[in-house]
């Protein structure tokens, strides 16, 4: 079977992409941030300058979900609009190292802060194996089940981060010194240093693209769920960092590795930081849940084109799921995280994400020249906001590529690897 | 009925993002650290932070 039940509505399509942007970054990332710009109105105005981008990306998805309503989202823009070899390596590299490998990652965080609240007589490797075999299972039973399951942690999620804002606003204002500014170029710089962690922090919608093969109304759905969930985010992101400058201060936010923990301590004492790690515990299981419902579904697309092993394509009757993909994936996390090599493997494919939203945007410039007169969804700034989207993707890949040569080097090696495996499997289907 | 889903898609889609490119000028206004050190300077007033309580370094 080379299709899926169309299952999902417009309040699913939201908490996806929501679910796909919100790990554990926003817990820690800000005081990044922080260090970067001392001044907190510098601060929140680099958040929403971050979600505005991340705003744009959603538009141009949106305009790509209405132009190609098609199984794999993303996977299937870049095979439509390039070349399927480059789909592929997409899809590969998505397989191998970014979604497992993040995956993992996020699991042994999981790990960490629920073993902090519950005490279990297992380790984390143990607690992690467990959460992605259990949503493995769940995601096996069928993709209303994947996806009631996501929308549970979203709610639970959303819920948790707007209990850490109200803390924040209740409490007495920091009293801090006025913080020195930097000047000119240096401003400019520090400001390009904030926005990347900013950019990676608010990535993770493009994942809603994916299921497009199950929304009852793709052009209606996934457009709209699309900007909603990404304004929801901008929303909670903005008023958690407004929250931890409000207690903690810039100079307090940048001294801190850990700040939800600081500022719920210092609001609520030991308590605070116990919620803080239940907080966190339901953000980071929520997220891999999204990543189990969301991913596999490009898995199977390659495998539907025939450039996959075709067992993929497998979909039970009654489940209407791609249990094989989804099988798949969470054995390859299991195996990543038992290993221990997560780190290591997703600082070489950390800017290839950025390498793929840019070909994605620039994909639209192609349909349209193209179809010049399918507009139906546009995105509103064509082509100005497009290639604005672009260009920040690019600086990013830039920047990393300067920064972490070698990283990146392994990293563009591992792209390379696909290219073998594209030729193996588009010689076996002609 | 569909071409009326897709103008209203339009209006609401243009809406939002004028309304994101509002709102990032007026924060960038906002940056008052920026704006009030100039005017600091012209007024000799300390400048008025709508954010925080603070005091000068």
């Amino acid at each position: 079977m080379t299709h899926l039940a169309r299952r999902l509505g417009l309040f699913d399509a939201v908490m996806i992409v929501m679910g796909g942007i919100i790990g554990s970054g926003i817990f820690i990332n800000p005081y990044l941030v922080a260090r970067q710009l001392p001044a907190p109105a510098w601060i929140l105005g680099a958040w929403a300058v971050g979600g505005t981008v991340a705003l744009a990306g959603a538009f141009i998805w949106a305009e790509l979900a209405a132009r190609k309503p098609e199984l794999g989202g993303q996977y299937a823009y870049l095979r439509e609009a390039y070349h399927p070899i480059i789909a592929f390596i997409y899809g590969w590299t998505l397989l191998l190292v970014i979604q497992t490998g993040g995956m993992a990652a996020v699991a042994i965080t999981f790990a960490r802060y629920f073993r902090s609240i519950a005490s279990l007589p297992v380790g984390d490797t143990a607690v992690a194996v467990l959460a992605l075999a259990l949503l493995t299972a769940i995601n096996c039973l069928g993709v209303r089940e994947g996806s009631l399951t996501q929308n549970i942690f979203m709610t639970l999620k959303i819920a948790a981060i707007s209990g850490i804002v109200a803390c924040g606003f209740l409490h007495k204002a920091a009293v801090v010194s006025h913080p020195a500014m930097a000047e000119g170029g240096n401003l400019l710089r520090a400001l390009g240093a904030a926005l990347t962690p900013i950019a990676f922090s608010y990535g993770g919608w493009q994942t809603a693209s994916f299921m497009s093969g199950e929304l009852r109304n793709v052009k209606r759905d996934l457009t709209r769920g699309l900007v909603i969930g990404v304004l929801g985010v901008i929303a909670l992101y903005v008023a958690v960092n407004f929250a931890y400058l409000h207690v903690l201060g810039a100079a307090g936010l940048g001294n801190t590795t850990t700040p939800a923990s600081t500022m719920m301590q210092q609001v609520l004492g030991d308590r605070g930081a116990s919620l803080t790690a239940v907080a966190i515990s339901l953000s980071t299981f929520g997220f891999l849940s999204q990543g189990m419902l969301t991913a596999p579904r490009v898995y199977f697309a390659m495998a539907a084109d025939g450039l996959f092993f075709r067992g993929l394509t497998w979909v039970p009757e009654r489940t209407q799921a791609p249990v094989a993909a989804i099988a798949l994936q969470g054995l390859l996390a299991i195996v990543i995280a038992i290993s221990g090599r997560y780190e290591q493997i997703l600082s070489y494919v950390t800017s290839s994400d950025f390498l793929f939203f840019g070909l994605t945007a620039g994909a639209l410039f192609v349909f349209r020249r193209r179809q010049p007169t399918a507009l139906s969804h546009p995105v509103p700034g064509h082509p100005w906001t497009t290639a604005m989207f672009v260009c920040a993707c690019a600086l990013i890949v830039l920047g990393t590529v300067v920064n972490y040569p070698l990283e990146s080097l392994t990293g563009w090696g591992i792209l390379a690897s696909g290219v073998p495996a594209y030729i193996f499997w588009s010689r076996k289907r002609a | 009925m569909k071409r009326v889903m897709q103008s209203d898609y339009r209006r609401w889609a243009s809406g939002i993002w004028t309304t994101a490119l509002l709102v990032c000028a007026c924060v960038a206004i906002v940056m008052s650290d920026a704006v009030s050190y100039r005017l600091d300077s012209l007024t000799g007033c300390v400048p008025v932070n709508i954010f925080w309580s603070r005091k000068r370094a």
